[in-house]
């Protein structure tokens, strides 16, 4: 059943092409994209049930043996965000149905294309392979981006086009320099090859600082963060939160996933990480509070909560990792349901602005209810899902003593709560004489109401949560049993004879 | 390191130098140049990868005599990234086509 960790990556790609095909907007090609990605959900929650039960899933593709061909390696922290990833594109895909003008034909089908190329980051267990997923993503995303942006508001894709091209290079350089280094590229191979060169050897150190500027990059961590929140809130709300939600959590994936398996024996990458987490934390959230626009605010938002996980990981204990991971699946779900329901706030009162809006609160009380909801999640008030990720990293923190970090965390938390009151008094309390338009559908309302009910499940079930969390840490750090099942993970006979050498005439 | 790959680096080197240097601008067809500079220096940086060239067979097996090959992997890797670097380039001429259509000048200007 290895086969199986490639149909979330062919699955999106399918659908994607048919979409591109098929042009004509109709209700049968929302309620087609609607049943692929529902389709595209049950498929990544057999993963993570079969993740929970059993190791690894490994899937050598076309038959080759690991060190020698691709493989894809899903284990339980892989497959949660594949399962979240494709909820998310399956919530904008239903907001995007019931959005009263109709969207650019080309927007479905390249936000399947985008969800392919994220499943494939998650899913690949290859140096290469990772480039190759990024590159599927960040095309997508650029087209989505140029797509939908308003003509004059083009300039802003420019820095988000060339910091990544740049990125993407710096990526495929590391790529070449790990190769020289460990003569292969697969992450088990050569996490097992760093285990006979131990110590702190300087190349690794500065591949690894290579990888974290590179990651950090598409993360949006402190210094670079620059192209993020003016690209992100020029777009249309949906799409600002697919991007939101799936393309910086990427960054993070990656950055665990590398520094666990291959680059935690030096101490160098995680005090940068450190500087660098609590700069974001704090600029990130100040320079929220500085804007009146909703879509800038949250993006500014996000990136004081990608400063939490870049903490989480700094620390790199097992506890803090878990909290991580908790905090990923909740943020990507929360971000990306504020985005949505910012859009149906913007249809209804035709501005961004919060000084524009108004009359929220009396007349859209389920608008409300979903925005107070979202947002206490967001700043992590107890019962909801925020503050389980965030406990547990503040613990992590602790054990650590790790107390400038904890304060940063606790102080951008509060400043979170400050510019979520501050939206919520401008813009749900204020009385206006503005006219609300009521032009959103009940589809719309479906998608964010999806969202929060998963973020609430999320909140409330934290026992599930943290299990969950919990085993995709215990996969994370076992990396014997990874690097096994990477090895012995042939579906077919390999073309290596007996005698050692390759034998070309098989085929 | 033979002559070779010393050459390859320092050119690899000039090209991210200027490369660099043209993305700063702010001509469209400057940023354009540069971004092509940056993606040969980072596919020339791969092939120095592959190691030294000398006393070494091109990598086509045959049966009788044992040698030492080169190592076609980082080959087929910058094969795959100029692929993606071509297509990422051809996006960006598109884009820029529409922003001087859209700006009326030749210029960026992110602000």
């Amino acid at each position: 059943m290895n086969t199986l960790a490639v149909l979330p990556i062919i699955f999106p790609l399918i659908t994607g092409v048919i979409l591109t095909v098929w042009r004509q907007t109709s209700a049968y090609r929302y309620a087609y994209m609607i049943l692929s990605g529902i389709i595209q959900v049950i498929l990544s929650a057999y993963l993570v049930v079969q993740t929970a039960l059993e190791p690894v899933v490994v899937m050598a593709v076309g038959g080759w043996q690991a060190p020698f061909g691709i493989v894809l390696t899903i284990d339980h922290f892989a497959a949660l965000l594949m399962a979240t990833a494709g909820l998310i594109t399956l919530a904008v895909g239903v907001y995007t149905a019931g959005e009263s003008e109709s969207a650019h034909p080309l927007r479905l089908p390249l936000m399947q294309f985008m969800l392919a190329g994220v499943c494939l980051s998650f899913s690949t267990g290859d140096f290469f392979n990772l480039f190759v997923a990024f590159e599927i993503m960040l095309m997508a995303s650029y087209a989505l981006l140029v797509l939908e942006y308003r003509p004059r508001d083009l300039k802003y894709a420019y820095s988000y086009l060339l910091l990544n091209i740049i990125g993407s290079g710096l990526f495929l350089a590391a790529g070449g320099l790990v190769y020289r280094l460990f003569g292969t590229l697969n992450f088990a191979d050569i996490s097992e090859r760093l285990i006979f060169t131990m110590g702190t050897d300087g190349r690794v150190v500065i591949i690894s600082v290579l990888m974290l500027f590179v990651y950090g990059l598409k993360a949006g961590m402190f210094p670079l963060f620059y192209w993020l929140p003016k690209s992100y809130s020029a777009l249309p709300p949906a799409i600002g939160g697919l991007f939101a939600g799936l393309l910086t959590k990427v960054g993070i994936y990656a950055m665990i996933r590398i520094l666990n398996l291959l680059f935690n024996n030096d101490p160098l990458p995680f005090l940068i990480l450190l500087i660098v987490a609590i700069l974001t934390m704090i600029g990130g959230i100040v320079l929220a509070l500085t804007h009146r626009s909703i879509r800038m605010i949250l993006s500014f938002n996000l990136i004081a909560h990608i400063g939490f996980m870049l903490f989480g990981i700094s620390l790199f204990t097992g506890t803090s990792i878990m909290g991580t991971v908790y905090y990923m699946v909740h943020h990507m779900i929360v971000i990306a349901s504020l985005f949505l329901i910012t859009g149906i706030m913007m249809t209804e009162t035709g501005s961004d602005s919060i000084d524009q809006m108004g009359n929220l609160f009396k007349q859209r009380p389920l608008l409300s209810v979903l925005f107070g909801l979202q947002a206490l999640a967001l700043i992590g008030i107890p019962p909801f899902s925020g503050f389980w990720g965030k406990f547990i990293i503040l613990a992590a923190g602790i054990s650590m003593g790790s107390f400038i970090g904890i304060g940063a965390l606790i102080l951008s938390s509060v400043l979170t709560l400050f510019s979520m009151i501050i939206i919520w008094f401008r813009a749900f309390y204020t009385e206006t004489d503005g006219v609300l338009t009521n032009k959103t559908s009940s589809l719309q309302y479906a998608s964010v109401l999806g969202l929060t009910a998963l973020s609430l499940f999320l909140g409330f079930g934290s026992l599930y949560g943290t299990n969950s969390a919990m085993r995709a840490t215990d996969q994370l750090q076992d990396l014997g049993t990874y690097q096994w099942m990477v090895k012995q993970a042939v579906v077919k006979p390999s073309p290596i004879n007996q005698t050692g050498g390759v034998d070309y005439d098989a085929h | 390191m033979s002559d070779l790959n010393l050459i390859v680096s320092i050119i690899a080197s000039l090209f991210v130098a200027v490369g660099v240097y043209l993305v700063l601008h702010r001509s469209v067809i400057n940023i354009l140049m540069g971004l092509g500079l940056l993606t040969h220096a980072t596919n020339l940086a791969i092939l120095v990868m592959s190691g030294s060239p000398s006393d070494k067979a091109a990598p086509i097996v045959s049966d009788s005599v044992s040698q030492v090959y080169v190592d076609p992997l980082p080959q087929a890797l910058i094969l795959t990234a100029i692929v993606i670097g071509f297509g990422v380039t051809a996006f960006m001429v598109v884009f820029f086509y529409r922003l001087v259509k859209e700006n009326q000048h030749t210029e960026v200007n992110p602000s």
